[in-house]
């Protein structure tokens, strides 16, 4: 067992690794900064000024070395364009990309679980077969036009929704969150819901099918011989069996759901980390784009370990199946 | 030009051969998929026929008159011209950006398709077929890349390489490959352990025919339905990135870019610049979507996702 859990470890530190050189070498490589800093006026002294004031004049891997020195103590360099250091930056802004991401995860298993039961529940009604052409159309369909239609349609042509920012925050414990005033929640609906529709559309297979397996199981036969209430049925001992793997793919979606918040927070400028990212791209903030790329890459490293050893806990299978390789 | 109109395409071409009309006759059978293929043939007509259908070339100069800017739709030009879908700020008639853009969003999707298809499909057969260390070394791979979400990939490596239709062509490649690798090396591998792959080894035939003459053609049905979906998606995720400001350069403006250009006069009530390349997009996707449904139908390979 720990044998396993160390070689994962040793796995994810090469991908966080792997992802480092690529992330620091990549980003520097191209463009450059010292044009957005210097104004028209600025002579050769003045740009000198401004690449070592920026460790620019450095060799790259020393940058690079200087880099992962840093990173390891947590500190990612200072953002070109606010002059703090961008991990504080990035973390400033995390709150807000959290909780939109966490408040789409809700909404998804909000509105496609009792879609998916209904439609396994009867797979060849009409309703059944409107609710999968839908999830179908939610993987692939590009859900930044649907966040467009949204903001047309409830904040330009009706005007009840906002279209733009985070409305009023409450501090719950040194945390500003936004779902808990009715301004924040005006907000916080149409971008959670758009991103909210891929994972929608994953609940609703995954509920239906979960439907299709357990509807026959033995224990539910066995709950229907005992004379318990089909209401009984359906929504404790159907459905707890169901959320299973609902909650464990939605955990292992959560990752990808902060990595898809940048498109969401860009079009209805949420102040969360992805639209932090999208303005550092364009001005080229070198260090806000590799301390926002990195905290995602090991927040998702750790994510896939965690879940990785959960699972060799819960099914020895895997384990085994590793060692083999 | 897409995976998905050849495969659909190809039961009329070949209509001599029994299995293929059996296949056509089959696909035939769904209404809605004959709809999705009718609609996704016209969509490549119009797309690839813009230069000559288009009412304008957007992106002459000459052509462009700059006092029509943010026209709504069916306004009238001074030369008598009718915008049927309104114009954009630079006076660019709609219709025709929207033709000119589906075929740079069509071509894109299309080939990054097929070269992931290409890459994927010879990394998986490999695999399945050397096996040992080499397919663990590619699965690990594989499974690495496919547990890192393809808008953080695609998100890195246009930040390092910057725009451009072959850099984007590029990261979507590299998105994608993985989906490919994987699952035909599931096909087979099950296909490996058949008797005819016995025979083609017992008869000492090379590597290489063995691989691509014996064991892909058997993996095909598969690889042409993943093929279809993918390039859905891939046409999805670029108009995400170009929307974003990060996939096509604004010289050669996909469907994505048009909607991004738009998103800045939608609050004041200027739909049309975001809305209406927004449903080309939409229809373009669902109606590969509906042919790659009915294949799946037909084929019925195991499919993963």
């Amino acid at each position: 067992m720990s044998a396993f859990i160390l070689r994962r470890l040793l796995q994810s530190l090469f991908v966080v690794f792997v992802m480092t050189l690529l992330v620091f070498f990549g980003v520097n490589v191209i463009g450059n900064p010292v044009y957005v800093f210097a104004s028209p006026d600025c002579n050769q002294a003045c740009v000198n000024g401004i690449i070592r004031s920026l460790g620019l004049d450095r060799p790259v891997w020393e940058q690079y070395v200087y880099f992962m020195n840093g990173a390891v103590r947590g500190q990612l360099g200072n953002s070109f364009t606010f002059g703090v250091p961008a991990m504080q930056l990035i973390l400033e802004r995390l709150p807000a990309t959290l909780e939109l991401a966490f408040a789409s995860l809700v909404l998804a298993i909000l509105v496609g679980l009792p879609l998916g039961m209904w439609a396994g529940m009867r797979p060849d009604a009409l309703s059944s077969r409107a609710i999968m052409t839908v999830s179908t159309l939610g993987f692939s369909v590009p859900t930044f036009w649907i966040g467009l239609i949204l903001i047309l349609f409830f904040s330009v042509h009706l005007g009840w929704l906002p279209a733009v920012g985070r409305g009023d925050t409450v501090s719950v414990l040194g945390i500003e969150v936004s779902f808990l005033t009715l301004d924040g929640l005006s907000h916080l609906i149409m971008p959670a819901f758009t991103l909210a529709l891929f994972n929608t559309s994953l609940v609703i297979r995954l509920a239906r099918a979960g439907m299709r397996e357990v509807l026959y199981a033995d224990f539910v036969k066995f709950a229907r011989s005992k004379g318990l209430s089909p209401s009984r049925i359906l929504f404790v001992h159907v459905l707890k069996n169901i959320m299973i793997p609902i909650v464990t793919v939605m955990g292992m979606e959560f990752g990808g759901t902060v990595a898809f918040a940048v498109v969401t927070e860009s079009i209805f400028s949420w102040p969360g980390a992805g639209k932090m990212l999208i303005d550092a791209i364009e001005v080229l903030d070198r260090p806000l784009i590799v301390a926002y790329l990195m905290l995602v890459v090991v927040m998702f490293v750790v994510i896939n370990l965690v879940v990785d050893i959960l699972y060799s806990l819960l099914d020895p299978r895997i384990r085994f199946s590793g060692a083999a390789r | 030009m897409t995976a998905a109109g050849g495969v659909g395409r190809k039961p009329a071409a070949d209509g001599a051969d029994r299995p293929f009309r059996t296949f056509a006759r089959r696909y035939a059978q769904s209404a809605s998929a004959m709809i999705g293929l009718v609609v996704f043939v016209a969509i490549l007509l119009l797309a690839f026929g813009s230069s000559w259908i288009a009412p304008q070339n957007p992106y002459d100069l000459r052509q462009v008159d700059l006092l029509d800017n943010l026209l709504e739709p069916g306004s009238t030009s001074f030369s008598g011209m009718t915008y049927w879908l309104g114009t954009d700020r630079q006076g660019r008639d709609m219709l025709s950006a929207i033709l000119y853009g589906l075929r740079i969003s069509l071509i894109v999707g299309g080939l990054s398709g097929i070269l992931a298809l290409i890459v994927g499909t010879v990394v998986g057969l490999v695999a399945a077929y050397v096996g040992g260390r080499t397919d663990a070394a590619i699965m690990r791979v594989v499974d690495l890349q496919l547990s890192i979400p393809a808008i953080l990939v695609a998100l890195i490596l246009l930040v390092v390489l910057g725009t451009g239709v072959e850099k984007i062509i590029f990261a979507l490649v590299v998105v994608q490959w993985a989906y490919f690798a994987r699952t035909v090396r599931g096909v087979a591998l099950a296909e490996n352990s058949r008797e005819y792959m016995d025979a083609a080894r017992v008869l000492r035939l090379g590597h290489a025919r063995i691989l691509f003459g014996h064991l892909l053609p058997n993996c095909m049905p598969t690889l042409i339905v993943i093929a279809t979906v993918q390039v859905a998606s891939s046409i999805s995720l670029e108009a995400t990135l170009s929307f974003l400001g990060l996939g096509l350069p604004p010289t050669q403006p996909s469907l994505g870019l048009l909607i991004a250009n738009g998103f800045a006069f939608m609050m004041s009530g200027k739909y049309w610049i975001s809305v209406f390349p927004g449903i080309a997009l939409l229809v373009t996707i669902v109606s590969i979507n509906m042919i790659g449904d009915r294949l799946r139908d037909i084929l019925n390979p195991r499919l993963q996702r």
